[in-house]
């Protein structure tokens, strides 16, 4: 298998996995797979599946055999943690209340929802667009964008996801979703992300990053002259963080070159990175605001266009006409996942636990060679494994092995790029529970170091 | 506004911009209901066919909404979510099940029972050997997802599609959709989607009488560009037109045919026809096999968002691929609504229901033209129901501001429809609705027609 069919996330067809299943599931949690396998279309990153689950609450999953994992996962849903009791208490509500209201009508929650969120974005972020999926939003992104440059062209990562529809996939950066796909958008420029440790301009060879990612994305404003707009995630999910100024420049460079800037945080926003949204960590405001995931409550689909005020000008158009746009309970789940992050201080909670993981980290760094990098903003976390510090190769089969070892152990994690144990857990997690999954996560290192692949 | 200079932005309904409009708002707005009003239309971005709405609702409940102020509509549009009826106890009561059981979202490495239950139960009511599975938040990503996989499976990327359909929002379901309002002013959208005219035996542009040749011109438009772009991935459309247009046996026979010689793809949206509304479980059923079905709206239970599609085994070819990777793919809420809905199309015979229905519905419509000179045409199928209206029956000429004021004169009496290319009123009320209730619709029908006749 291919490398970098990995870049989303570990695909399902590996001997690690067979492993795994064959020494854990009983006749029951088979019959399901089974079940699944035969009903879905199969995909390399859904089902076959993993394994079947009967709760997800808390930090917890809970598979069929009564067995619970810590879900440092999530799909990044779960901020509030999974099955929180206030916004489930607040969906029974609003189903006593009124359960949908058709798209040309307009519903209070709605409205009290893109209130707050006007409120919380920054700066002039006033004007708000909902629909059921981050994909959905991304492409009303576009739109919007379109609409008012009155230009079509983009610049996106390599290796990154934006969704999974024609669109999100041209702008996106995997070849998992575009290989063999066809004719995309015209007009979709890809650059390098920005990632200090692999460096595609080999900035490390040079003692560390000096903006050369940032420099080409001002190249290609240059060089085209007619870039609608730039669209990235502010923190890829591997993650990579880079430098403030690496935004700074590039908010700079759209603002010379008539290009909006729009930040992706459908994984991250509402707490994650330490701040409400992961833009604030850059002291830079983008045009446009992308939101999902977590903003559902961690139950329904919903996601968010947040854009500047002056972009309100399609009101001749249709930029998103989505049957669910002003859903009322999909919107009281929101507010209620937005107020139960605010009561319990989820972002400062983020900020604080990331602090105190990325340290023990960097500790566990020191006692492994297998570990390459350690990174963080927030609990948006993330382990490297190298086969070599030298060379940065990635420890791919090591990794799946870590993952595995990990699951029998009660923690499920998700890997990018084949070799990055990527950490994203409830911020609802206590430290102790945090300490417990690094610990397990430290020990699976060893025993890989040690040379024992055993993954039951 | 003329009716020549806004004629294309009426094909997805009414548009909110319009005098009589305005004069609605200003006229049965409440003070309470103007307040919040006011405030979607600060913090929402505007947009043709949504903000700034019609009124503000508190309630959906059978085939009836109710705004702010209590008062209570007959639903006839409904968003096509209503099939089983808005808030349906069942489906409420599954919905509500499943919250207590905290297993609400399942990340999508993990199956769970109730998503592989509903994917079994449309394998297993689907027609033919349609039996694979894949689900997503929104019918827009469905329609993606089955673009995607018509790409996947021939190796091909052209498409055709209809002139005034509607697929979705996604630049890919756009790109399908033929309607100007999500066409122009976006730039280029995704390529190869080639378009041709839907049958309209009441109204076409060669002013054939008969079926047959209808029939037989679009065809043959179709015939045309397979001739000239033979490497067609696939042929996608509603079975029935939004309009509605009913297609007879032999076109779709015809095109499924032609589909077949040239190697595309049949692509049934039946995102509003499909689960009973037509008269049947599935549009197609009164046609073809079409290899990839499309689902969405009612699919969510009235409350949640999910879609899907589902296709024959053999299609089953993407195990090292992506097409869909939506976050909420396994959601065991959506699909726990999505499955109580289902068992109360099933257990109420809705579909039986919506053709009996239908056709009483329908015969009144008839006896309502023969009073109404301002009705030209009635059309449908099931309870999927339209009434054209024109200025003069031999003419033909569009009664676009006497379709508006009946909308408007409707909806002061209780009766909530969308307009549709201008002159078309759809009717299409919850499977659930009664005869008393369709009776009440006609009265108000035949009142707001003629009282907007006397106003001429
Ligand atoms: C950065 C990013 N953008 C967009 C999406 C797509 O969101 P959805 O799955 O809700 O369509 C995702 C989901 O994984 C994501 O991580
Ligand atoms: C025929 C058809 N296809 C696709 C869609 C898009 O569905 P959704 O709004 O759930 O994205 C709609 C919705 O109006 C539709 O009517």
């Amino acid at each position: 298998m291919n490398d970098q069919h990995r870049s989303e996330g570990d695909i399902n067809s590996s001997p690690q996995r067979q492993a795994w299943q064959e020494q854990n599931l009983d006749a029951a949690s088979r019959a399901l797979l089974d079940a699944d396998r035969r009903y879905f279309l199969q995909q390399s990153l859904s089902t076959p599946c993993l394994n079947g689950l009967q709760h997800c609450k808390g930090i917890y999953l809970e598979d069929l055999q009564g067995r619970r994992y810590m879900d440092f996962h999530g799909n990044n849903v779960h901020q509030v943690g999974f099955a929180n009791p206030k916004v489930l208490e607040t969906i029974k509500q609003q189903l006593d209340d009124c359960s949908f209201c058709t798209r040309r009508y307009t519903h209070q929650k709605a409205v009290d929802l893109a209130r707050k969120l006007t409120e919380l974005a920054p700066g002039d972020l006033n004007k708000v667009l909902l629909c059921p999926g981050g994909t959905g939003a991304v492409g009303m992104a576009l739109k919007l964008a379109r609409v008012a440059t009155g230009r079509h062209k983009t610049i996106s990562m390599w290796d990154s996801f934006h969704g999974a529809s024609l669109d999100a996939v041209s702008v996106g950066g995997e070849d998992v979703f575009r290989k063999d796909m066809g004719p995309l958008l015209p007009g979709t420029e890809h650059v390098p992300p920005p990632d200090e440790y692999h460096c595609f301009y080999e900035c490390y060879e040079r003692g560390g990053c000096d903006l050369m990612c940032a420099k080409y994305v001002e190249y290609i404003l240059e060089k085209e002259g007619d870039i609608a707009a730039v669209l990235a995630e502010p923190v890829r999910s591997t993650p990579y963080i880079p430098k403030p100024e690496y935004w700074q420049r590039i908010r700079q460079a759209c603002d010379r070159h008539g290009a909006l800037l729009i930040f992706d945080e459908i994984p991250h926003a509402l707490g994650r990175t330490g701040k409400m949204f992961t833009c604030e960590n850059f002291d830079v405001i983008p045009d446009m605001l992308v939101i999902g995931k977590g903003l559902g409550g961690g139950v329904f689909p919903l996601a968010a266009l947040i854009v500047r005020e002056k972009l309100d000008v399609a009101g001749d158009r249709a930029l998103g006409h989505y049957t669910h746009e002003k859903n009322p309970v999909a919107c009281a789940a929101g507010l209620a996942a937005i107020e139960y992050i605010e009561e319990q201080d989820l972002a400062q909670q983020a900020f604080e636990l990331g602090r105190h993981a990325l340290e023990t980290m960097q500790a566990m760094m020191s006692r492994h060679a297998l570990i390459g990098d350690v990174r963080g903003l927030g609990l948006l976390l993330g382990i490297e494994l190298v086969k070599d510090r030298s060379t940065r190769e990635r420890a791919v089969e090591e990794a799946e092995t870590v993952m595995y070892k990990a699951l029998s152990k009660g923690l499920s994690f998700k890997l990018t790029m084949g070799s990055i144990l990527t950490l994203t857990p409830p911020l609802t997690i206590s430290r102790q529970e945090l300490d417990q999954a690094l610990a397990i996560i430290e020990s699976c290192i060893s025993e890989v170091e040690q040379g024992d692949r055993h993954v039951g | 506004m003329s009716a020549e200079n806004t004629r294309p932005i009426w094909e997805q309904g009414d548009v909110n911009l319009t005098a009589a409009r305005q004069k609605y708002w200003t006229e049965n707005l409440s003070d309470q209901i103007k307040d919040w009003f006011a405030k979607d239309a600060k913090y929402f971005l505007h947009q043709a066919l949504s903000t700034p709405v019609m009124t503000v609702l508190s309630q959906a409940s059978g085939a009836w909404i109710q705004d702010l102020d209590g008062k209570r509509y007959l639903d006839m549009h409904g968003n096509g979510v209503h099939n089983a009826g808005f808030n349906h106890p069942r489906v409420l009561e599954a919905v509500r099940r499943q919250l207590d059981e905290a297993l609400t979202f399942c990340p999508r490495r993990y199956t769970n029972i109730p998503a592989v239950q509903l994917a079994e139960k449309l394998a297993t009511v689907a027609p033919g050997d349609l039996c694979r599975v894949l689900f997503c938040p929104g019918g827009s990503e469905a329609v993606e997802m089955a673009l995607m996989l018509a790409r996947m499976v021939t190796g091909r990327f052209k498409t055709i599609s209809f002139w005034d359909a509607y697929h979705g929002t996604g630049f890919g379901a756009a790109a399908v959709g033929g309607e100007e309002h999500f066409h122009s002013r976006v730039g280029p959208l995704v390529p190869g989607a080639f378009h041709v005219q839907f049958p309209d035996y009441y109204r076409n542009p060669w002013g054939f009488a008969r079926k047959e040749d209808v029939d037989a011109e679009c065809l043959r438009q179709i015939e045309q560009v397979l001739q000239r772009e033979p490497e067609m991935a696939a042929l996608i459309a509603e079975p029935v037109s939004a309009k509605p247009v009913v297609p007879t046996r032999e076109f779709w026979t015809g095109v499924r045919a032609l589909c077949d010689a040239y190697g595309a793809m049949l692509i049934f949206d039946e995102i509003i026809e499909g689960l009973g509304r037509t008269g049947k479980m599935f549009a197609c059923e009164h046609y073809v096999q079409p290899d990839i079905l499309v689902l969405g709206k009612s699919l969510g239970g009235g409350l949640l968002p999910f879609a899907g599609i589902v296709t024959h085994e053999k299609y089953n070819i993407l195990q090292d691929r992506s097409i869909g990777h939506y976050t909420h793919e396994k959601n065991a809420l959506c699909a726990a609504a999505g499955l109580a809905g289902l068992e109360v199309i099933e257990t109420e015979a809705l579909s039986q229901r919506a053709d009996e229905l239908g056709t009483y519905f329908f015969r009144a419509l008839e006896g309502l033209r023969d009073k109404q000179a301002l009705i030209g045409n009635v059309t449908g199928l099931g309870l999927h129901l339209g009434i054209e209206l024109v200025k003069d029956r031999k003419t033909k000429e569009k009664a676009v501001q006497e379709a508006e004021a009946v909308m408007f004169s409707a909806l002061e009496q209780g009766l909530s429809f969308k307009v549709i290319d201008g002159n078309v009123l759809t009717l299409r009320p919850a499977l659930t609705i009664s005869r008393e209730e369709i009776d009440l619709a006609v009265d108000i029908l035949d009142r707001a027609l003629e009282a907007v006749k006397s106003e001429d």
